[in-house]
C-alpha cells in the first residue's frame, strides 16, 4: 500500500491537469465557423442544380427556348450633318449693273428656273433677270434695289431636300465599315434610316475617315451643322441558333448558359460567334429547342459556386 | 495578529456593527454604478482606421491608402500589431495594441501619426478612427420605414433615399446626443444626391466636356459675404448669395457660350436626384428599408445606454413627418436583463437554500441569522470591490458565484460558538455573565479560525490558475475569478469581525444545541456503513480507484467546447454568396430570403444588413448579409416547447432551397465575438507573407496540397482573395499620345463618366447633398457601348473611348489582406483525431521541404494552436505549482505530508462526481466546467481537512487509532455533510434554470454538484480507511 501513497497525489495531479488542459484545448475544436465552406451542396456537383419550380418561379428563373435568329452588329458614330454642295448655288449679276428687282427674301421657297433678280447692265444697259438654278430656299441676299451688283454673290439658294452626314470613322472601327451599310441616324428627337454612301478619307489631317451617308430632308427636319450620332449596322446574318445575352455566365473563365429539365438546370459551355448587344451566335454547346435560362441566371452561377462562397472576417 | 483582530472585533461589536451599515451603505452606491451586461466584452484594445475611397477597387485602396497609412503606424508604443484589409471603396486598418494599454491615448498617438501624411494620401481621401466602442458596442437598432400609403409633401411614395434622408437628417442627430452613445451607424436607403447626367451626343454636339460641366457647377454654386457698409449710423450687411437650390437652379447654370448662345446645364444633360453608388443595404421582412444602430461608448453600461436611446426614439417619433415608423428590431436590454434575471434567480435561490439549510443543521435561530447575514454583505462588498476594479456583473463574472462557499467559514466559527456556548450553558447551569460571553466567543472563534481561513485560503488558491489565463479565455475567466475571490475574502473579513461580534452580542438568550433530526438519523445510518466499509477496505479502495480511472476514460469521450454558448434567443443567419455578386442582386436575394423565413409562426420580424455599413466597423462585401431573425416570446410558439436549436436547423432548413446562398448559422452577440477574435480562427493558420498576390496565391495552394496529404487534416482552406469581376480599361500609350490626351485625362474622364465626380454641394436649410456628374444609368450599365464612348480632346474634337483604351474584363482581387505592413494570404486547417503540437511540427517540416518559396516570400505560423500551446505551457506550470501550494498549506497545518497527501486524495476522488454528472446531462467539456473542477478542488479539500484535523485530534488525545477514525468520522459528519450541502444546494437553482443565460452556467453548476456528492461520499468513507492503513504501520513501529 505504500505506493498508493504516491500515486494517489500524482494521478490527482494528472487528472486535474488533464481536465483543466481539456478546457483549453476545447478552443481548438470550438466551434469552428469556417466549416461552412465545406458544406457541399449535396446536388450541386457535376455542374447541376435541383430548384424547385416555385421557388424559380419566385426567383424570378425564367427559361427560354433556343432557336435562330438574326444577329445585327451595329456600331455608333458621330458626325456633323452637311448640306450637299451640288445643292447650293451662289448667284451672282453676269454683267455688273444696277439691281432693279429682286424678288426673292431670305426663307422663300423658289423654284427652278423661277425669276429672282432683274439687274440693269452698267455695260450695255439691258435689263437681264436672273433665274433659281435649283428649288430651294433662299438663305442669304447681298443686293437690294438701286444697289450696285458687282463680283458678290446675290442671293444663295441652297436645297435641303436631301442633306449629308458625315460621320468620323475612326482607324479601330474603319475596318468594319464599307459602303452599302445601313444606318440609323440619330439627334435628340429624330430618326432616319439611309446607307452608307461614300467612304473617302478627310483631307484636314485627321486619322479618321469619313463616311458619307445622304439623309432625306423633304420635311425640313435636318439642318446643316447638327451632330448625328449613328449607328452603322456592320453585320446582320440570319444564324441557326443564338442565345439571349442576358443568359451567358462566366464560370472559370468559360462562358456558360444553364439548360432547364424540369427542375434540374444543367451547366452548358458554350462556343461564340458572333454577337450584338442583345444576341449571340452559339456555334457549339447548345441544341435548338433547348431550354435555357435567360433571365436570372446569375441565381444559378451563384448557386454552382457557391460551395466555395465564404466570408472572412 | 488574527488574535487581536479577533479581540478588537469582540471588544468592539457596537463599532462592528456601524462598520456593517457603513458596508452596506457603499454596497448599495456601487450597486447604482455597477456596469452590467450579458456577457464580458472580449474586444482588445484596438482602434479602427477607416478610409472610404469612392471607386478606388482594392488594389488602389491598398497602394494608395493602405500602405502609406500602415507604414506610418509603424513604430507607435505599445503597438501589438497592425492588420489591414483593402476592399472596394475602403482602406480598413486595424490596429491592436497591448493590453492594458489606454485607447485613449492610443487613439491620440495614431491621430498624431495620421496628421503627419495626409499630404501622402490623395487629396479629399480622409482616414477617419472608428468610433469609440467596443465589438459589443452595437447595442441597439432601428428601422426607419414608411407606412402603406403615406406620402411625402409632393406627394410621391417614400423610397429608400427619402428614408435615409428622414434617418440622416431628422433621428441621427438626436440619438446621437444621448449620453453613451458614441455614434449612430446607418445602413441601406441611399443618400441623396443631386445627379447631372449629360448626355454624349449633346455634349459633342455643343462641344462640351465633363470637365467643362463640373468647372460651371463648382463656380456658380456659392454664397459670400462681404462686409458692411455704415450707413446714417446703421450697419448693413453684405451678402451675394449664389447657392443653387432646386433643379430648376442648376438646369440653368450656363456652361459655357456658343456664338453667342449660352449652353445651359439643361441643352446638354438631365438633372434629377440619384441614388448613390451605395455599398451597402438593408431589409425587413422582405423590403429594403433604412437601418439604424446605436454604437456604444467603451465603458459605458449597454443596459443603460440602450434604455436611454430607447427612451429618446419615443421622443425622436413625434418629430417625424406623417406615416413614418421608427421601430426598435434589436435592444440589448432585452437580453440584459433576461441574462441578469437569470442570474439574480439563480442567486436568490440558492442563497435561500443556504439559509434553510443552515436553520435545518444549525437548529438555532439566531445563530442561523448570523450566518446567512453573511451572505448580503459579502455580495455587496463583492459589488463594491467589482465597481472598483471594473468588473462588470455578467452571466461569468456572476456564475460562479456559490453562497455555499461563501458562508463556510462563518458557518464552522457559528457552529462552534454556538457548541461552547451550550457547553458552557450547560455547566454554569444557566446566563453567562457579559464578560464571560466575550470570552467564550473569542476562544471558540479563535479555535477554529485557522482550519475555516485555511479553507477560504485554499479554495481561493484554486482559482489563481484562470488567471493565469491570457487573451480571449483571460478576458472570459479573470472576472469571474475576481468576484469568487473577492466575494470570498470580503467573507472571510466577515467571518473575522462581524460574524463573532454578532455572535458576542446577539447570542444572549439560552443557547439550546441539539442535533436535529436529519442528523441524528444520517449518523445512525453511517455509523454501520463505516464499520462495513472498514472491514471491506480492500474492496472500497479499489472501487474508488476504479471509479476515479473509469471516469478519467468517460472524461476523454465527453465533447469539447470553449464556452458554452449564450443562447441570445436571436438567431443571426449569414448569407453567402459568390463574390462578384451585386448589391442590387443580393437585395434580390435577400428579400426572397427574408419572406421565406418570415412565414414562421415563431418569427417577430426579420432584418438583414447587407455589404458594409456607413462607418465600416463591420466591413462585410456585398455578396455577404447578416440576416437577424428575431422571435416572439415562447409561449407564442405553435410548441413552446421546441428548443432554438431545432427551429434554427429548421428555419436553416426551409432556406437551403433558394439558389445561390450558403448559410452560416449563429447569434447576434457570438457573431461579433467571432469577428473579434477573428485573424486566424482555426486550428493552425499558415500565413504566407510577400509582395505578389499570384505568387502568394500559388504558395499558398501549395501548401495547401502539402496539408491536404497529411493525416488529421480537416477543412483545409485558402484564403478567398481572388474572384472580383473587374472592367479594367487600360489606356493605349501611342493613340493617346497621337490625339494630345495624356492618361490622367483619360482616366479622369472614365471616371466621372462612370464613376462620377462630385461638383460641389447643395444646402436644404441644415441638411447637405452631394451635386454629382456622370453619365446616365442606361449607358453606364451598357458595356459593349462603353467603347464607343466619346472622348474629349483638347481642340474640342473627339475620338471614341476604344481608339485610345482597350477594354478588358477579367477577375481581379477582391480583397487585400495584410498584416504588420505586408501582403499575407491564410490557409487555415482543423486537425481532428490527432495532437495539434505533433501534426503542426510535421505541418512546418514537410512544407520546408516541399515547397520551395521564392526570395522575399516568408511564412508564419499561427492559429489557435499558439494560445493552446502558450495556454498549455503556462497551465502545466500553474496546475501543479498551484496543487503544490495547496499541499504546502496542508503540510503546514497538519506538519505531515502523510496526511496532506490523504486529503489530497479527495481531488481526484470529487472529480469523478463531476466527470458523471456531466456525463449523465450529456454536457461537454467546456472551460466552465473546467472552472467547475476547480472549485470542486478547493471544497474537496475543505472536507478532507475538516476530517482528517479531528481524526488526528482524537488519535492523539485517545491513541487508539481505529475508535478515533470512527469516532472522528463520526462527530465531523455534521459539518462535513452541513459544507457539502451548502455549497451544492447553492448550485442547485443554477444547474436547474432554463433561462437565458442559464446554458452558460449550467456545466459549472453540474460539475461541483456531482463532485461535491461524491467526494462526500467519498470524503465519509475512503478518508477514514486511507487514514487508517496510512498510520497502521507508523502505530505498528511506536
Amino acid at each position: 500500500m505504500t505506493q498508493h501513497r504516491f500515486i494517489t497525489p500524482l494521478l490527482t495531479l494528472f487528472t486535474l491537469s488533464a481536465l483543466i488542459h481539456f478546457g483549453a484545448a476545447n478552443s481548438a475544436f470550438a466551434e469552428s465557423g469556417e466549416e461552412h465552406g465545406d458544406e457541399h451542396n449535396e446536388h450541386a456537383d457535376e455542374g447541376r442544380v435541383e430548384i424547385a419550380a416555385e421557388i424559380a418561379s419566385k426567383a424570378g428563373i425564367k427559361s427560354g427556348t433556343a432557336r435562330s435568329g438574326l444577329i445585327k452588329q451595329a456600331i455608333t458614330v458621330y458626325g456633323k450633318t452637311v448640306v450637299d454642295p451640288s445643292k447650293v448655288s451662289h448667284i451672282r449679276a453676269r454683267f455688273p449693273g444696277t439691281i432693279t428687282k429682286i424678288r426673292a427674301d431670305i426663307g422663300d421657297r423658289v423654284k427652278a428656273g423661277e425669276v429672282l433678280a432683274e439687274i440693269e447692265s452698267s455695260e450695255s444697259l439691258k435689263r437681264y433677270t436672273l433665274t433659281s438654278p435649283l428649288t430651294g430656299v433662299i438663305t442669304t441676299r447681298n443686293g437690294n434695289p438701286g444697289e450696285l451688283a458687282q463680283e458678290q454673290a446675290l442671293l444663295t439658294v441652297a436645297n435641303y431636300d436631301r442633306i449629308w452626314v458625315e460621320f468620323r470613322i475612326f482607324p479601330s472601327q474603319a475596318q468594319q465599315i464599307s459602303v452599302g451599310q445601313s444606318v440609323t441616324a440619330s439627334s435628340n428627337l429624330l430618326q432616319s434610316e439611309s446607307v452608307i454612301k461614300h467612304l473617302l478619307p478627310n483631307n484636314t489631317g485627321q486619322p479618321f475617315m469619313l463616311a458619307r451617308v445622304p439623309l432625306d430632308n423633304t420635311n425640313g427636319q435636318w439642318t446643316p451643322g447638327l451632330l448625328l450620332e449613328g449607328k452603322v449596322v456592320i453585320k446582320q446574318i440570319q444564324v441557326p441558333l443564338v442565345v439571349d445575352n442576358r443568359a451567358l455566365q462566366s464560370i472559370q473563365g468559360r462562358v456558360v448558359v444553364f439548360v432547364q429539365v424540369g427542375n434540374s438546370y444543367e451547366i452548358r459551355p458554350l462556343e461564340l460567334g458572333l454577337s450584338d448587344g442583345k444576341f449571340t451566335e452559339v456555334i457549339e454547346g447548345l441544341h435548338v429547342d433547348d431550354q435555357y435560362v435567360v433571365e436570372n441566371s446569375y441565381l444559378i452561377k451563384a448557386d454552382l459556386e457557391k460551395s466555395g462562397a465564404s466570408h472572412d472576417h | 495578529m488574527i488574535e487581536s483582530i479577533l479581540r478588537l472585533s469582540i471588544e468592539r461589536r457596537w463599532l462592528m456593527i456601524s462598520m456593517t451599515l457603513i458596508l452596506i451603505g457603499l454596497g448599495i452606491w456601487s450597486y447604482q454604478k455597477l456596469p452590467i451586461d450579458a456577457v464580458p466584452d472580449i474586444t482588445n484594445v484596438q482602434v479602427q482606421i477607416n478610409t472610404g475611397a469612392p471607386g478606388y477597387s482594392p488594389l488602389e485602396a491598398e497602394q494608395r491608402i493602405t500602405f502609406p497609412v500602415e507604414t506610418a503606424l509603424a513604430g507607435i508604443p505599445k503597438l501589438s500589431y497592425t492588420r489591414s484589409l483593402s476592399r472596394y471603396g475602403l482602406s480598413q486598418v486595424t490596429v491592436v495594441f497591448e493590453e492594458g494599454t489606454d485607447l485613449y491615448f492610443a487613439r491620440n498617438l495614431i491621430n498624431e501619426r495620421l496628421g503627419a501624411i495626409k499630404s501622402t494620401l490623395p487629396p479629399g481621401l480622409e482616414p477617419e478612427m472608428g468610433p469609440i466602442t467596443t465589438g459589443l458596442g452595437e447595442i441597439f437598432m432601428y428601422t426607419v420605414e414608411a407606412l402603406p400609403g403615406a406620402t411625402q409633401a409632393d406627394g410621391s411614395p417614400y423610397a429608400a433615399t427619402a428614408l435615409r434622408e428622414i434617418q440622416d437628417w431628422i433621428i441621427k442627430p438626436q440619438l446621437a446626443l444621448v449620453p453613451g452613445v458614441t455614434e449612430i451607424n446607418t445602413i441601406g436607403g441611399f443618400d441623396k444626391q443631386y445627379h447631372v447626367t449629360p448626355n454624349p451626343r449633346q455634349m459633342l454636339s455643343f462641344g462640351v466636356s465633363m470637365n467643362d460641366i463640373n468647372q460651371a457647377l463648382l463656380k456658380n454654386n456659392d454664397n459670400r459675404g462681404a462686409g458692411y457698409i455704415e450707413r446714417n449710423g446703421q450697419q448693413l450687411l453684405v451678402r451675394s448669395p449664389g447657392q443653387l437650390n432646386t433643379i430648376e437652379d442648376i438646369e440653368q447654370v450656363v456652361i459655357k457660350n456658343l456664338s453667342d448662345t449660352p449652353v445651359k446645364i439643361s441643352d446638354v444633360a438631365d438633372v434629377a436626384i440619384g441614388k448613390e453608388l451605395r455599398t451597402g443595404a438593408a431589409t425587413r421582412n422582405g423590403m429594403e428599408t433604412v437601418l439604424g444602430g446605436a454604437m456604444m461608448l467603451v465603458g459605458e453600461n449597454s443596459r443603460s445606454v440602450s434604455r436611454a436611446v430607447a427612451m429618446k426614439l419615443q421622443q425622436v417619433k413625434q418629430s417625424l413627418p406623417k406615416g413614418i415608423k421608427v421601430e426598435a428590431v434589436y435592444d440589448r436590454t432585452t437580453l440584459v436583463d433576461k441574462a441578469i434575471a437569470t442570474v439574480q434567480k439563480n442567486l436568490v435561490e440558492g442563497a435561500l437554500l443556504v439559509i434553510v439549510v443552515l436553520f435545518l443543521l444549525l437548529g438555532n435561530v439566531r445563530a442561523a441569522l448570523i450566518t446567512a447575514a453573511v451572505i448580503p454583505l459579502a455580495m455587496l462588498a463583492t459589488i463594491t470591490g467589482m465597481v472598483q476594479s471594473g468588473v462588470s456583473a455578467n452571466l461569468m463574472s456572476l456564475g460562479a458565484l456559490d453562497f455555499g462557499l461563501i458562508v463556510d467559514g462563518a458557518v464552522i466559527i457559528v457552529e462552534n460558538a454556538i457548541r461552547r456556548l451550550a457547553e458552557a450553558q450547560r455547566n454554569n447551569g444557566g446566563k453567562l455573565e457579559l464578560k464571560e460571553r466575550l470570552n467564550l466567543v473569542f476562544e471558540a472563534t479563535n479555535e477554529v479560525i485557522r482550519p475555516s481561513l485555511f479553507g477560504v485560503t485554499i479554495i481561493t488558491v484554486v482559482y489563481i490558475p484562470l488567471f493565469s489565463l491570457t487573451g480571449v479565455e483571460g478576458k472570459m475567466f479573470h472576472p469571474m475569478a475576481a468576484t469568487v475571490v473577492m466575494a470570498l475574502l470580503s467573507a472571510l473579513v466577515l467571518s473575522l469581525t462581524l460574524v463573532p461580534a454578532a455572535v458576542a452580542l446577539f447570542m444572549t438568550g439560552k443557547v439550546s444545541e441539539k442535533e436535529s433530526r436529519i442528523i441524528v438519523a444520517t449518523k445512525s445510518l453511517y455509523k454501520p456503513m463505516l464499520m462495513g466499509a472498514m472491514k471491506l477496505r480492500g474492496w472500497v479502495l479499489s472501487g474508488a480507484l476504479i471509479l476515479v480511472i473509469l471516469s478519467a476514460w468517460l472524461a476523454t469521450t465527453l465533447g469539447s467546447e470553449f464556452i458554452p454558448q449564450l443562447n441570445e434567443e436571436d438567431i443571426l443567419l449569414q448569407a453567402i454568396r459568390i463574390p462578384g455578386t451585386g448589391l442590387e442582386q443580393a437585395v434580390d436575394m435577400q428579400i426572397l430570403l427574408e419572406e421565406r423565413i418570415n412565414k414562421f409562426p415563431q418569427v417577430k420580424t426579420v432584418f438583414s444588413k447587407i455589404g458594409t455599413p456607413e462607418i465600416a466597423n463591420d466591413p462585410m462585401p456585398p455578396n455577404v448579409a447578416d440576416t437577424f431573425v428575431m422571435l416572439k416570446p415562447r409561449s407564442e410558439w405553435p410548441n413552446p416547447d421546441q428548443t432554438h436549436t431545432e427551429l434554427a436547423a429548421e428555419i436553416v432548413e426551409a432556406v437551403t432551397g433558394q439558389p445561390g446562398n450558403n448559410y452560416e448559422l449563429t447569434q447576434p452577440i457570438e457573431m461579433r465575438f467571432n469577428e473579434l477574435i477573428s485573424g486566424v480562427r482555426a486550428d493552425l493558420g499558415i500565413k504566407v507573407v510577400g509582395d505578389n498576390l499570384t505568387q502568394l496565391l500559388t504558395s499558398a495552394e501549395a501548401i495547401r496540397e502539402v496539408i491536404e496529404s497529411m493525416d488529421g487534416a480537416a477543412d483545409i482552406r485558402v484564403e478567398q482573395v481572388t474572384g472580383l469581376p473587374m472592367l479594367s480599361i487600360l489606356p493605349k500609350r501611342m493613340a493617346l499620345s497621337r490625339y494630345g490626351l495624356n492618361v490622367s485625362e483619360l482616366q479622369d474622364m472614365v471616371a466621372t463618366a462612370i464613376g462620377g465626380e462630385p461638383a460641389g454641394v447643395i444646402f436644404e436649410g441644415d441638411r447637405r447633398f452631394d451635386l454629382v456628374v456622370r453619365l446616365p444609368e442606361t449607358i453606364r450599365r451598357n458595356i459593349e457601348g462603353l467603347t464607343e464612348l466619346p472622348v474629349p480632346l483638347p481642340n474640342g474634337e473627339y475620338v471614341p473611348l476604344s481608339e485610345v483604351a482597350t477594354l478588358k474584363l477579367a477577375p481581379a482581387p477582391n480583397q487585400i489582406s495584410r498584416e504588420n505592413a505586408k501582403r499575407r494570404i491564410v490557409v487555415t486547417a482543423n486537425v481532428r483525431g490527432r495532437d495539434l503540437g505533433s501534426f503542426v511540427a510535421e505541418a512546418k517540416e514537410r512544407i520546408s521541404r516541399d515547397v520551395q518559396l521564392p526570395a522575399g516570400y516568408w511564412l508564419n505560423y499561427g492559429g489557435a494552436f499558439e494560445q493552446l500551446e502558450s495556454a498549455s505551457q503556462r497551465l502545466s506550470i500553474v496546475v501543479p505549482l498551484t496543487l503544490a501550494l495547496i499541499l504546502g498549506l496542508l503540510v503546514m497545518a497538519f506538519s505531515s505530508l502523510k496526511d496532506a497527501l490523504i486529503i489530497f486524495t479527495g481531488i481526484p476522488l470529487a472529480l469523478t462526481g463531476g466527470v458523471i454528472f456531466l456525463w449523465l446531462r450529456d454536457m461537454p467539456l467546456s472551460i466552465s466546467a473546467g472552472v467547475g473542477f476547480i472549485a470542486l478542488s478547493g471544497v474537496a479539500v475543505l472536507n478532507g481537512l475538516v476530517m482528517l484535523a479531528f481524526i488526528r485530534d482524537l488519535w492523539h488525545e485517545t491513541g487508539d487509532l481505529v475508535s478515533s477514525v470512527i469516532n472522528g468520522a463520526m462527530i465531523r459528519l455534521r459539518p462535513v455533510i452541513m459544507t457539502a450541502l451548502v455549497a451544492s444546494l447553492g448550485f442547485v437553482p443554477m444547474a436547474l434554470n432554463t433561462g437565458t443565460g442559464a446554458e452558460v452556467q449550467r456545466p459549472l453548476a453540474t460539475v461541483v454538484i456531482g463532485g461535491i456528492i461524491s467526494s462526500t461520499l467519498l470524503t465519509l468513507f475512503v478518508l477514514p480507511i486511507l487514514y487508517r492503513i496510512a498510520h497502521k504501520r507508523s502505530l505498528v513501529k511506536t
